[in-house]
């Protein structure tokens, strides 16, 4: 804590506290959707008509649901036929990827500082999926967790960026580094409250780093946080790789009750996550 | 290190047989390869299914019980975790209640997986890969099972689920597809059914849970129709299941006819935890079930080894397993082994509930000749009305001559109700017991005097005739 300058922690928690932080919001588009997935009966008409009002998103979605990531047998061809067939989480999936990675993992001039941010997102995403498949749990929320665990980090950048505009300090890079490890998880918790996602996704935000200080540790924390540790491991993304042993020699193992055969069978899956990570970030 | 009794599991089996173990003043050790104690049954089997059906059933039951005055919005974007809100406190009050009772007797608990290196000894391999070697004079496998999935079923725990795997969902389904006619099968088809979702229950057996009286199963499959949309397609045989890549899983059958829905649940039958316990170093195999073997006591071809639970099959349910456990370790110290296992009822937690104890209407007759029915419908007691339960009934069976052979009973209060007919059995008791003993009013228990009085007047009936 002592590495943040108490001026800035005072800004950032003013702003936080204050509700003044400059939460991004998804694109309107990506909200009507993120809420339409959730509403019975809704039709595949009604949500080709509000995916096609942002013809961006929408391209991007395609691309997505095209890709070798999303196991698509078939070219899909026109909006239409990818709202009848994606199904609505699948749907809601792809619109959240495509809308972080253009809202949020998108901080002007500091493109060398989000980019290994999106990468480690989409990384801690892909092994996420497949911890909670190792773990017999569902995989429906383990991606979405993963991906969305450290949105917190370009949040804070940007909430640092604007204190600096305001106040007229120029921080040092390392500064900007210590306050995003510091606030990144309440502010990550925040935002995705914001934009109404599961509840479960906004408590593993917050968690994932300190799984243990939850009263009832929840396994998508756990698993959030192993697949945290699998992606520096890769070396997908900001900080140096972590040696697979210091893995090994985790409590998180015990904790999601992860034998030496099982972890293995794990690792083995290094090169498939990799694949499906730069499929994506192409 | 050397024990008198060691048991391999936690679960409801092990816990027993531990404790009864400990209570003869013997060492015990329990190996235990998850976390916490209390096996599926806490984690993933009976207290998360039951912690869910217990919300869809005052869900569904909310409109009823208020003259449709109150509608429960039937949203099946509804997030599945926010009706299982309680299940971690569920579960953790469990388990800790398990745990200190383990405590409490001086039952040291070991984390690990076990496996035989010898007819009397094991080793644990723990978590992090360290072993230990424990010797015993008995050794009680409790090591329970786990959801199978064959070969034409791909689970992937993502579209296509199993039972431990489907309540992690985090949004109801719009559709499922529920694959099995077993108890699995038939609780989450109408738990996920009553809460809005379009089920399509499928299975080879013309009607699911063969092993009740026909009739209660039929009741149970006229009911699950009812339900918006879901139906229950027996005498299939599946062909193929298989994600189509991006919105559905298509279930296909030999008829032709393909099932859509948005998940499948896989619910065909569980397998035995036995892959890590190496059981051929003891000199046992398992049977072409893939359960072992075992007596009337438990005890399995080795003679101081005993199984109990899931891991030696059939019935697979948490309360026979209890006694299964404490029925072992009796058996081994030539304790008293108390009443027979056979008086174990059946309580099934579907929507409406069912419960069984005793003989079917076809295994009475076979057993007995000549029988006498009973019936009482919930729609004739007070409180079936009072409750908007009317649709439950009673099926009372005795021999010719009134004495209790069995119940059968599905609607509210169902795995409660059965335990009046099971002392009235224990005690060899005949139907005059629910005539003669006054019980509370307005209750469901009063079912078993209408469905008596039929029987008696049944009776009075024939010795006329004679």
């Amino acid at each position: 804590m002592d590495q943040v300058p108490g001026a800035l922690s005072d800004a950032l928690l003013d702003r936080l506290h204050s509700g003044k932080l400059d939460l991004p919001l998804l694109p309107t588009v990506a909200t009507q959707i993120l809420s339409l997935a959730r509403a019975p009966d809704v039709d595949g008409a009604k949500l080709a008509d509000v995916l096609q009002r942002d013809q961006s998103l929408a391209g991007q979605v395609l691309r997505l649901a095209n890709s070798a990531a999303q196991g698509a047998r078939v070219q899909i061809v026109s909006l239409q036929q990818a709202i009848s067939r994606l199904g609505m989480l699948a749907l809601r999936d792809m619109v959240v990827t495509v809308a972080v990675r253009g809202k949020v993992f998108n901080v002007q001039g500091y493109g060398d500082m989000v980019r290994p941010m999106w990468a480690h997102a989409l990384a801690t995403g892909y092994w996420a999926r497949e911890i909670a498949r190792a773990r017999r749990s569902n995989v429906e929320s383990a991606f979405l967790c993963g991906l969305l665990h450290d949105i917190g980090h370009p949040v804070v950048l940007q909430a640092i960026l604007d204190i600096q505009r305001d106040s007229g300090v120029t921080y040092p890079r390392q500064v900007l580094v210590n306050a995003i490890e510091h606030y990144h998880c309440v502010v990550g918790g925040v935002l995705v409250n914001d934009w109404k996602l599961p509840e479960v996704v906004a408590n593993t935000i917050v968690h994932h780093h300190d799984y243990k200080a939850q009263e009832h540790p929840t396994e998508s924390a756990m698993i959030t946080h192993l697949a945290d540790l699998m992606a520096t491991w890769m070396g997908a993304g900001h900080g140096e790789p972590c040696a697979i042993e210091t893995i090994a020699a985790s409590p998180v193992l015990d904790d999601l009750n992860i034998y030496p055969d099982e972890f293995q069978q794990l690792v083995a899956l290094r090169d498939k996550t990799a694949q499906l990570v730069a499929e994506v970030e192409a | 290190m050397h024990v008198d009794v060691l048991v391999i599991g936690s679960g409801p089996a092990g816990q027993q047989a531990a404790i009864f173990a400990r209570r003869a003043g013997r060492s015990v050790v329990v190996v235990e390869k998850d976390s916490t104690v209390g096996g599926a049954c806490v984690h993933s089997g009976t207290i998360p299914s039951k912690t869910l059906r217990e919300t869809a059933v005052y869900l569904a039951g909310l409109p009823r019980r208020t003259g449709g005055k109150i509608e429960v919005p039937r949203d099946t974007r509804t997030c599945l975790q926010s009706l299982m809100s309680r299940l971690e406190q569920v579960v953790a009050s469990h388990t800790d209640s398990i745990a200190a009772t383990l405590a409490r007797n001086n039952i040291e608990v070991m984390r690990g997986r076990a496996r035989f290196t010898s007819p009397h000894s094991v080793q644990v391999l723990q978590v992090r890969g360290r072993t230990q070697d424990i010797t015993a004079d008995f050794v009680v496998i409790a090591s329970g099972s786990r959801p199978r999935a064959p070969g034409n079923v791909p689970v992937d725990h993502d579209n296509v689920l199993d039972s431990d795997s489907l309540l992690a969902m985090v949004y109801l389904p719009q559709s499922l597809t529920v694959l099995g006619g077993g108890v699995i099968a038939s609780e989450y088809a109408s738990i996920f059914a009553s809460l809005g979702v379009t089920v399509t229950m499928v299975d080879k057996a013309p009607r699911p849970l063969m092993f009740l009286d026909a009739e209660l199963s039929e009741l149970f499959v006229q009911r699950f129709n009812a339900y918006p949309n879901c139906r229950y397609l027996g005498s299939q045989e599946i062909v193929e299941v298989k994600w189509d890549g991006l919105a559905a899983v298509e279930t296909r059958l030999k008829t032709g006819e393909v099932v859509r829905s948005e998940k499948v649940l896989c619910a065909l039958g569980r397998v035995a935890n036995l892959e890590h316990l190496r059981v051929d170093a003891a000199g046992l195999a398992a049977n072409a079930r893939g359960v072992l073997d075992v007596d009337a006591h438990g005890r399995t071809a080795v003679p101081h080894i005993y199984a109990a639970g899931d891991v030696a099959g059939p019935p697979s349910l948490a309360s026979s397993a209890f006694a299964q456990g404490r029925r072992a370790v009796c058996h081994a110290f030539g304790l008293p082994e108390g009443a027979s296992a056979a008086l174990i009822p059946t309580g099934i937690y579907t929507v409406p509930e069912m419960a069984s104890v005793g003989l079917t209407e076809v295994q009475a007759r076979e057993k007995h000749g000549e029988i006498r029915i009973g019936r009482a419908s919930f729609g004739e007691i007070a409180r079936g009305h009072i409750s908007a339960g009317t649709d439950g009934m009673l099926k009372l069976i005795s021999d010719a001559d009134g004495r209790v052979l069995g119940v059968h009973v599905l609607g509210e209060g169902a795995t409660e109700l059965v335990h009046l007919a099971q002392m009235a059995m224990v005690n060899n008791s005949t139907i005059d017991v629910f005539i003669d003993n006054v019980f509370n009013f307005p209750t469901l228990a009063e079912a078993y005097r209408v469905a008596a009085e039929r029987i008696a007047a049944d009776i009075r009936v024939a010795a006329v005739a004679v």
